[in-house]
C-alpha cells in the first residue's frame, strides 16, 4: 500500500470505535499502526497495544485516500507477532485451534453430511456459542428450499488466526478446508468475517445468509419494535449492498424497526478483541447496549455471531436475522 | 422522470443531488471516504457573483438548526487568527462593526483544536483584548476528534467556566456535532453570555457542513450509496450508458441516464495524481494539467469532454473540475457554486 498518500487528516482516528471508548485510549490508533508502523519499524515497539483493534474497517471507510488500513494493520500484527509474546486470550484461541480445529470448541452434533451441493458454514462462534442460531439458519435454508450440509469436517476459516498473527495455522486450515469445500458448489455463511475471508482469501463462491434473502417473500417473526446492529464486517467488509439487503429483508417482512444513529458502529467483538482485550470489548458493547436501551426496543437484530454474542453478554435480547424472519408461505 | 447518478458525497455532489431532487430528478448518489469539505472550516470565504444557490443553501442550514449569516463576517480561528468570510454559521462569526472588544478563551485541557494561551495572545495581537480561562476539565488527546460533550456533567462545567468570565464574548472550541448542536443553544441560554465557536478546520464544523447537506439530500429523496466508488464507465459514442460500481467485495453495473462527477481533487481520492500528471481514474475524460486553470477534468460549461467532443450526458462539479483557483480557502464556495452551475446545465438538457 502507499502510505505516502496519508494526508494526516485524522478521519481514521475520529472513526475508530476503540479510540472513542474510554478504555481504549492506549490504542496507538489506525494511523500509527496502519500508516506509520510499516514505514518506521521502530514503532513496532508499541507492544501489544497495537492489537487493540476490532478490525471494523471504520477507519478505512473514512479514509479520504482509500488507504487499505485494515490490511496494513494486519501486516503490522503479523510482524509484531514475531517479536511480542501472544496475549493470553489469543494463545488460548490458538491452542483451541490446534486441538479442535476451531477457535472455540463445540457441543453441536447435528451435522448434516448428505452430499448436498450447498454447504452451510456456521463458523466457530456460531457452532460453539450460538447453536440456536445455527439450527434456525439451517431451518430457514430448508424453508427456502435450499438443501444443504453442515459439515463436521469444515473447520475454522482462519480469519481470526490472521488477526493474531498465526499465519501457519491459518494456512494449514486453509489447505484442509479447501479440500472439504471443493465438494460443494456454494457455501452459505452466518458470519460476515467468514464470508469475507472465504470470498477474498479462498476465492470460493460464498453467500452470507442476508444475500440469499434478496427478492424473497418474507414475513416477520419478531414481535414488537427492534433495533439493528449492522455488522462491521457485513457493511464495510462484505459490502454495503449486503448490509442494505439485511435492512430491506426485514422491512420487506414487515418487521417494525427503530433505526438508531450508531446502529452500524462496532460492537467491540471483532479482531480478536473478545479474547485478547475482553475489558475493552465489553466496554464498547456496553455503550452500544446503552444506546439500545435508550431506544426502548424489544431487542436487537443482527447478522453476525460476534455481534450477537457481544450484545447478548450485555443482557440484551439479540436475534440473528435467521430468527427474525421466515419465508411467506 | 429524469434520472441522475451523482458520484461523490462531498459538498459539490450532495448540494447538486439535493438541488436536482428538489427539481424533480430521481437521484442516486454514491461515494466513499471523508470528503475535503468535511475537513474545511464549514465557512465560505467568498461569494461568487452568481448566487442562485445562496437562498437554497441558507434555508437548508436554517432547517438543520445551524443558521448561517451572510455578509462580511469575522471570526476567530482555533489558532486565534482573524478569519474573514462571507457566509458562516452564525455561532462562529460577527457582523462588521459588532465585534467583541474583549474575548475570554475557554480552555479545555488536552483539547488540541483550541490552545487557549496561543489563541489569546494571537487575538490580542490583532484586535480584541483576550485572556485564557482554564477549565477544570480534561479531555483525552483525541477529543477534538471524538465529540464527548454529550453528558450533562461536562456541560455544567462549561456553564460554570463561562459564567466566571467578564469579557464581551467567550471563545469555545468546536465541541458540538450536528446532532448535539442543541447543546450550543443550551449553553447560551444557561450562561446568558455571548458565545463564539472557534473557526476550526479538520474538525466538527466541516463535518457538520457535510452532514447538513447529507440530511437535505436524504430528505428530498436522494438515494444514498455510501462506501462505494465507480471504477469504470461504459460509453456509446459520446454518451455514458453505464457505470461499474465497487462496494466492499461486490461490483454492480448501473445504467446511467445523466452522470455528474463530483469526486474531488487529488488531495482526497478524486482525480489521480500520478508522478507529475493528473489522470482520470475512470480513464474516460479529457484532463487539464495544473496550470493557469487549476488541474482537473476539462469542461465546457460543466460538461465533460472526451477526445474531440463534448459528452452529451456527463457533467462535473467541485474540485475534480479544472477551475481558476481563487484565494486559499475558496474551495467550499467553488464546490457549491459549481454544483449549482452543473445543475443548471443539466436542467437545460
Amino acid at each position: 500500500m502507499n502510505e505516502n498518500r496519508c494526508i494526516k487528516c485524522g478521519s481514521c482516528l475520529r472513526a475508530c470505535p476503540v479510540l472513542n471508548d474510554p478504555t481504549g485510549r492506549t490504542f496507538p490508533g489506525p494511523r500509527t499502526t496502519g500508516v506509520d508502523a510499516p514505514r518506521f519499524p521502530e514503532r513496532l515497539s508499541m507492544g501489544t497495544a497495537a492489537l487493540m483493534c476490532t478490525m471494523c474497517h471504520a477507519c478505512e471507510w473514512a479514509c479520504p485516500s482509500s488507504l487499505p488500513l485494515t490490511r496494513s494493520m494486519l501486516l503490522t500484527r503479523e510482524e509484531m507477532s514475531k517479536a511480542v509474546p501472544p496475549l493470553e486470550g489469543h494463545q488460548r484461541m490458538r491452542e483451541s485451534v490446534r486441538h479442535t480445529g476451531r477457535t472455540v470448541d463445540t457441543d453441536f452434533r447435528e451435522w448434516r453430511e448428505e452430499g448436498a451441493k450447498v454447504l452451510y458454514f456456521p463458523g466457530c462462534i456460531g457452532l460453539g456459542r450460538l447453536p440456536d442460531m445455527v439450527r434456525d439458519t439451517s431451518r430457514l435454508l430448508d424453508e427456502l428450499g435450499i438443501e444443504h450440509d453442515i459439515s463436521s469436517k469444515a473447520l475454522c476459516c482462519g480469519s481470526p488466526l490472521l488477526k493474531v498473527g498465526a499465519l501457519e495455522e491459518a494456512e494449514m486450515l486453509h489447505r484442509h478446508n479447501a479440500e472439504v469445500l471443493s465438494s460443494y458448489e456454494t457455501i452459505i455463511t452466518s458470519c460476515p468475517g467468514c464470508t469475507y475471508h472465504l470470498r477474498e482469501v479462498y476465492g470460493v463462491r460464498v453467500s452470507h445468509v442476508v444475500e440469499l434473502l434478496e427478492g424473497k417473500e418474507l414475513r416477520s417473526e419478531a414481535e414488537g419494535v427492534w433495533a439493528l446492529q449492522v455488522p462491521c464486517h457485513l457493511k464495510r467488509g462484505v459490502g454495503p449492498w449486503a448490509a442494505e439487503g439485511m435492512v430491506n429483508a426485514l422491512e420487506g417482512a414487515g418487521t417494525r424497526l427503530s433505526r438508531i444513529p450508531d446502529e452500524d458502529s462496532c460492537c467491540g467483538g471483532g479482531g480478536g478483541m473478545l479474547s485478547g482485550f475482553p475489558g475493552i470489548a465489553s466496554s464498547i458493547a456496553r455503550s452500544k447496549a446503552t444506546s439500545y436501551r435508550r431506544a426502548a426496543v424489544s431487542g436487537v437484530i443482527t447478522a453476525c455471531p460476534f455481534c450477537a454474542l457481544s450484545l447478548r453478554r450485555q443482557g440484551l435480547t439479540v436475534l440473528d436475522i435467521s430468527q427474525a424472519i421466515r419465508p411467506r408461505r | 422522470m429524469r434520472r441522475a447518478l451523482v458520484i461523490g458525497l462531498g459538498a459539490a455532489g450532495l448540494m447538486a443531488g439535493y438541488m436536482l431532487a428538489r427539481r424533480g430528478w430521481k437521484v442516486t448518489a454514491l461515494g466513499r471516504g471523508t470528503p475535503a469539505s468535511a475537513m474545511s472550516t464549514g465557512c465560505l470565504r467568498s461569494l461568487p457573483p452568481e448566487r442562485g444557490w445562496l437562498e437554497e443553501l441558507k434555508a437548508l442550514f436554517l432547517s438543520a438548526g445551524l443558521p448561517m449569516s451572510e455578509g462580511p463576517r469575522t471570526g476567530v480561528t482555533n489558532l486565534g487568527t482573524r478569519f474573514d468570510c462571507r457566509l458562516s454559521p452564525s455561532i462562529s462569526t460577527w457582523e462588521e462593526g459588532s465585534g467583541p472588544r474583549s474575548i475570554a478563551v475557554l480552555g479545555v485541557r488536552g483539547h488540541p483544536s483550541l490552545r487557549p494561551a496561543l489563541a489569546a495572545s494571537m487575538i490580542s495581537s490583532w484586535g480584541p483584548r483576550a485572556r485564557t480561562v482554564p477549565l477544570d476539565l480534561e479531555v483525552p488527546a483525541e477529543a477534538s476528534l471524538c465529540p464527548l460533550f454529550r453528558d450533562d456533567a461536562h456541560l455544567d462545567l462549561l456553564v460554570e467556566g463561562i459564567q466566571a468570565t467578564s469579557e464581551d464574548a467567550v471563545l469555545l472550541p468546536a465541541l458540538f456535532s450536528l446532532p448535539g448542536i442543541g447543546r450550543w443553544k443550551e449553553l447560551e441560554r444557561r450562561s446568558g453570555r455571548r458565545l463564539l465557536e472557534a473557526v476550526t478546520p479538520l474538525g466538527v464544523p466541516g463535518q457538520r457542513f457535510v452532514e447538513v447537506l447529507e440530511q437535505g439530500a436524504k430528505r428530498t429523496g436522494v438515494e444514498m450509496w455510501p462506501g462505494r466508488r465507480a471504477v469504470s464507465l461504459e460509453l456509446d459514442g459520446a454518451k455514458v450508458t453505464a457505470a461499474e460500481v465497487q462496494g466492499g467485495t461486490e461490483r454492480r453495473t448501473m445504467e446511467v441516464d445523466t452522470l455528474l462527477l463530483a469526486t474531488g481533487g487529488a488531495l482526497v481520492d478524486g482525480v489521480l495524481w500520478k508522478g507529475q500528471h493528473l489522470e482520470d481514474p475512470l480513464s474516460t475524460f479529457v484532463m487539464v494539467q495544473d496550470g493557469a486553470e487549476g488541474g482537473g477534468y476539462d469542461h465546457v460549461d460543466e460538461r465533460l469532454l472526451i477526445e474531440g467532443e463534448r459528452i452529451i450526458n456527463a457533467f462535473g462539479a467541485g474540485d475534480c473540475l479544472a477551475y481558476s483557483q481563487g484565494r486559499y480557502g475558496d474551495g467550499l464556495a467553488h464546490a457549491i457554486a459549481s454544483a449549482w452551475r452543473a445543475v443548471r446545465a443539466m436542467e437545460g438538457l
